[in-house]
């Protein structure tokens, strides 16, 4: 924002800044949810992540190459994913202020968290996945 | 994107060290942003020296003493000098407060003066606050209820005790000048001092929309906006607690969304 | 005359100085903290997903992500996710009792975040103690 800056979100006005969008609060309750499950998820996910440091091709499969920390990880890439995306989302709408490129970031998060947990998923499955 | 940098014409340059009082034996060192907005030039920062022992103990009474002894071209707000009318805030010693109420003997070192952050100056210690009121106008803070009674509202003794903490709020804009958030989003964020004042009239018995002020701030910039920073808590010179207010507003607003879901 | 004199005068108003003259409070750091850990897990998630994905191929592919989890920069690299992942968890944690209103006040508010920084820090040492005792 600049000295020019005007406040555009009042009770009357033009265009779509003042109108409550009504969609912060799915988003946190959203964010909030996730965390719950996180926690847990996180603090357990810590431990094969530790385990994977320095390990040979063998050791890294033997680390998550069983069913609960395959498990666990699974469940923590996709929660911690869509998590990661609603937080990246609060970081884009907090600085980029350009609302093309603000929209074209919004999509790119979007496909990129999709993405991330998809690839995550698919390479925890080939590994641990039974034969 | 966010300027997280100054502006060019907003870099603030060394200035000028001012001639120290004479015959003063205890001195104290006071360096004050100043900027005219009639020479062109950038913003500065001016060293003063006060007598400690010819001056009041607040950082007010040290403004005073140089306004009047030294330079009286030296710009900022005041009044009541109590702490009750909100004029004179300011970042001092790198938080926002009240210059009335904020001590010298608190601070180490030189005392170092700005302006409240991230606002247009017009001059010296004085920002624009026009789109501070905007959003007090904003969040509509006055009683909204049906047709007049005959009598007054009445409030119990439990339902007036709701409005401590909140009531007490003299717009200084210190919350909201300090919050990072506000910075980069006070075209559609309504700032910590707004949304406790939403919130106000959200815990007043006597009113009646609170269904529609939820409604309003229930939104990804007017609301959501905060991330629980803290900072307008930490600076509030009141003592109250407009994250917290912000809290509740957030639970009522997810409340009512999950209502209407249903 | 004075409209079109205070605009111009207006638009040449400079901006207070902000980010570099604000005390850098506890509580402010472990927000930006927070942001920063968040931010920094969403790039790990993507290279330790990279690192999986070269478990689970084998072979080349294996060898050409092995920097990500093994000697000085992988080593840095697991730590950091390791340390990020307990931060930003306590910051959660910190979220969740200050969205209930709890912990609000002065001594709650700088106790909450001392916890976060240094119960990252502790979750993580222990972390590593125990996984060495494991092996």
């Amino acid at each position: 924002m600049t000295v020019a800056t005007r406040f555009k979100s009042g009770r009357t006005g033009a265009g779509d800044a003042y109108v409550s969008d009504h969609s912060g609060s799915p988003h946190a309750r959203f964010v909030r949810l996730t965390s719950y499950a996180l926690a847990p998820l996180g603090a357990l996910s810590a431990w094969w992540i530790l385990g994977l440091a320095g390990k040979s091709f063998d050791g890294v499969r033997a680390e998550i190459g069983r069913p609960i920390p395959a498990l666990v990880l699974l469940a923590f890439g996709v929660v911690g994913m869509v998590h990661a995306r609603k937080g990246m989302d609060d970081i884009i709408e907090d600085y980029v202020h350009d609302d093309a490129l603000k929209a074209r970031a919004l999509v790119a998060n979007l496909w990129a968290s999709r993405a991330i947990a998809a690839l995550w998923v698919v390479a925890i499955l080939l590994i641990a996945a039974p034969k | 994107m966010v300027e997280f940098a100054l502006p060019k014409n907003s870099v603030v340059a060394e200035g000028k060290t001012w001639p120290k009082p004479e015959g003063a034996e205890r001195l104290r060192e006071l360096r004050i942003y100043r900027w005219n907005p009639e020479d062109g030039a950038n913003p500065r920062l001016d060293a003063y020296f006060i007598d400690a022992d010819d001056c009041g103990p607040m950082v007010l009474d040290a403004l005073i003493w140089i306004k009047n002894r030294i330079d009286p071209t030296l710009a900022f707000r005041r009044s009541c000098r109590e702490g009750i009318c909100g004029s004179c805030s300011m970042n001092i010693d790198g938080l926002n407060t009240l210059a009335c109420t904020k001590g010298m003997d608190e601070i180490e070192g030189a005392i170092k003066i700005y302006p409240l952050p991230h606002m247009a100056v017009v001059k010296d210690l004085v920002p624009d606050l026009t789109i501070f009121y905007e959003q007090h106008a904003a969040i509509e803070p006055w009683l909204r209820a049906g047709p007049d009674p005959d009598k007054e509202r009445l409030q119990s003794p439990q339902q007036r005790a709701k409005l401590d903490g909140l009531y007490e709020c003299i717009l200084c804009a210190c919350c909201s000048t300090a919050c990072p958030s506000y910075w980069w989003n006070s075209d559609r964020f309504l700032g910590p001092a707004a949304l406790l004042q939403a919130f106000r009239w959200v815990q007043d018995s006597r009113d009646e929309a609170t269904k529609d002020r939820v409604s309003y701030v229930d939104d990804v910039f007017r609301l959501y906006r905060c991330h629980t920073i803290m900072n307008c808590t930490q600076v509030c010179p009141k003592g109250l607690s407009p994250a917290k207010a912000i809290a509740e507003l957030k639970n009522m607003a997810i409340a009512q969304d999950e209502a209407q879901a249903r | 005359m004075a409209d079109a004199d205070t605009d111009r005068l207006a638009a040449r108003r400079p901006l207070s100085p902000h980010l570099t003259i604000f005390k850098p409070i506890l509580t402010m750091m472990m927000s930006i903290a927070h942001r920063i850990t968040g931010a920094g897990l969403y790039a790990g998630m993507a290279l330790l997903t990279l690192f999986l994905l070269g478990a689970a191929i084998g072979g080349g592919a294996f060898s050409a992500v092995a920097w990500i989890a093994s000697g000085f920069i992988g080593n840095l690299i697991i730590l950091m996710i390791v340390w990020a992942i307990f931060h930003h968890l306590l910051g959660g944690v910190r979220h969740a009792l200050w969205d209930r209103g709890l912990y609000m006040d002065p001594q709650g508010r700088e106790l909450l975040a001392q916890a976060t920084l240094v119960g990252g820090i502790l979750l993580t040492l222990l972390l590593y103690v125990f996984k060495a005792l494991a092996n």
